[in-house]
């Protein structure tokens, strides 16, 4: 038998569910057969481009339809891509493309700015590409010919594309056989139908956005691509008009539809499915979600994009294991480790240790930073030390307590507060920045030192723009005379913290 | 008595965290590049029915209608 390759996934839903719906946006429809005939056009487009097994495309992008195509295209010759934010900053796109060396670089036409300096060949969404670049359409309307297989297995499919604790990006690397295993191990749980109907409000550049595609595949099921930007006012009645069936979603997502939906209630009799992932989603939100949608099942989970999902907590089990976010995925193994290296006994705090087939392949061209996070055990499996801190009880059930690094979650991105510093010590009148989360309020707080006046709080917010993706402008400027430092002169965070309680 | 459209952008102010305080907020401002996000948006909804005392149709509550103070004028006015 011949390793698993993803492009099976894509076979396999072709043959399996030729006529259903696999995306659908606006008026396109594209079902599950017609995105195997595209994806082999782009892939021969790809191969006609010289892009060659193990080389590097980056796509940024808005969710539409075109992005997972694009993405099967690259498994399908072999190519290793990574989806990063529409948002991007110039800055942090470029010094991804240093670490990645593309071949192939896909844009849309409202970035022309990521274009300057770029070595790559590029395929432009939207508008009139200039002389040397692609269009889609000239890809995807381009000669089908003959594709090689290659890659599966161990070998590497994807880069997604996380902030350090430097703030410097950091590649997590999956192999195909990662993301088919996870795939098939959250299906298990998860159960996905091809009558679903499921609803992509979670940017595709965010792993758990990005791996519903393989969900759809493996199950057959209708993808509505959406936006982020629809997690508002609109929400409650876009999953009505589309009889949405299925909702993954991040804790501030469900906030928004909580709210929504109290203040003016769809009837959304479909909604079937709501999955929980990048942040704690807090118990009373968790009630408020069984209240509003009875026939809602809740599936509190978690992970990190380093071995993508550890543990998923059934509807059934929220009563009995308040707080838990549920159980090992089947064929792994969780447990919690104390400083010394020890496996603790059930119930005592320490760190989460993962080992399994979802431990993916390392940090991309980093080895110091994969050594310090993955490790290979005698038997030949691979384990990560999560750096998150919490308890197996007797029965498996995880217990998350905290991070045990100062790594900060918000909307469901994960941030680093060096990186939001950083920005902000770039004003010319910044002397001193610290950064934490507010989690009572849901708020990221930076507090600031200056010389001179303070500047206005819009024009900071500009200059900051330039440096961090909007998702990382922080909710609220707060200016001290000077800051809290620790005894070796480092911004102390924990005297900030203290702050915010005292003002509370 | 202040016009409705007075009233308007005074209530939208608080929500705009990345417009400087001594600007003028002009009728057809992009709210997303001034700091109003999705979220907010229902905050804002709720304020809006309860200021002027409308109730805004669910047809007209879209991602769009958010998108200038023209254009939340038009579903208050």
């Amino acid at each position: 038998m011949s390793a698993f390759h993803l492009q099976d996934l894509l076979v396999q839903a072709a043959a399996q569910f030729p006529e259903r719906t696999f995306l659908f946006q606006n008026e396109i429809v594209i079902t599950y057969a017609q995105a195997a005939r595209k994806v082999d056009h782009l892939a021969s487009g790809m191969l006609a481009r010289g892009v060659r097994a193990g080389d590097r495309i980056l796509i940024v992008m808005e969710n539409r339809v075109e992005l997972p195509l694009l993405t099967l295209a690259a498994i399908r010759i072999g190519a290793v891509f990574s989806v990063l934010t529409a948002q991007i900053t110039a800055e942090s796109f470029q010094r991804i493309v240093g670490q990645c060396e593309p071949a192939l670089v896909v844009l849309e036409a409202r970035r022309p700015e990521l274009r300057e300096g770029l070595q790559a060949a590029v395929v432009w969404l939207d508008g009139e590409p200039a002389a040397r670049d692609h269009s889609y359409e000239a890809f995807e309307q381009g000669e089908r010919t003959e594709i090689p297989l290659s890659g599966g297995g161990d070998a590497l499919a994807f880069l997604v594309f996380t902030s350090g604790s430097t703030g410097m990006p950091r590649g997590v690397m999956l192999s195909h056989a990662n993301v088919g295993f996870v795939t098939k191990a959250i299906m298990q749980r998860l159960n996905y139908q091809e009558t679903d109907r499921l609803a992509l409000l979670l940017p595709m550049s965010f792993d758990y956005g990005f791996y519903q595609i393989f969900y759809a595949l493996m199950s057959g099921c209708a993808v509505f691509i959406g936006r982020p930007e629809m997690v508002g006012p609109e929400l409650p009645r876009i999953l009505a008009r589309h009889e949405i069936t299925i909702v993954p979603g991040v804790p501030t997502l469900f906030a928004g539809l909580i709210k929504m939906q109290s203040y003016r209630p769809a009837m959304l009799p479909h909604l079937r499915l709501l999955t929980n992932t990048g942040d704690h989603l807090p118990l009373p939100h968790i009630r408020q979600l069984q209240q509003l949608f009875a026939a809602a099942r809740i599936f509190p989970m978690y992970g990190l994009t380093e071995c993508k999902r550890v543990s998923i907590l059934l509807p059934e089990e929220i009563d009995a294991h308040e707080n838990s976010v549920g159980c090992a995925l089947d064929g792994t193994e969780v447990w919690a480790e104390s400083p010394e290296g020890q496996r603790l006994p059930p119930g005592e705090v320490g760190e989460f240790m993962v080992s399994g087939p979802n431990v993916s392949l390392g940090y991309w061209r980093a080895p110091e930073e994969t050594s310090k996070r993955y490790r290979t055990l005698a038997n030949g499996s691979r384990l990560l030390a999560t750096g998150d801190y919490g308890a197996v009880d007797a029965e498996g059930f995880l217990h998350f307590h905290a991070r045990s690094d100062f790594m900060i979650k918000h909307r469901g991105h994960r941030m680093s507060p060096v990186e939001i510093e950083e920005a902000a010590c770039r004003s010319p009148r910044i002397t001193a920045a610290g950064c934490i989360k507010d989690e009572t309020q849901n708020t990221l707080c930076l507090f600031l030192a200056c010389h001179g006046d303070q500047p206005d709080d819009a024009a900071l917010f500009t200059e900051l723009a330039q440096h961090l993706e909007r998702a990382k402008l922080p909710d609220r400027l707060i200016y001290l005379a000077e800051l809290p430092r620790t005894a070796n002169q480092k911004v102390d965070r924990k005297a900030l913290r203290a702050l915010l309680t005292q003002e509370a | 008595m202040p016009t409705t459209e007075s009233r308007l952008l005074d209530l939208l102010r608080p929500f705009l965290r990345f417009l400087p305080s001594d600007q003028t907020l002009a009728m057809d401002a992009e709210l997303g590049k001034l700091g109003l996000d999705s979220l907010q948006s229902i905050d804002l909804l709720m304020a809006l029915e309860q200021a002027f005392e409308v109730k805004i149709p669910d047809e007209k509550i879209t991602v769009e209608s958010f998108a200038t103070p023209a254009h939340l004028l038009a579903l208050v006015a």
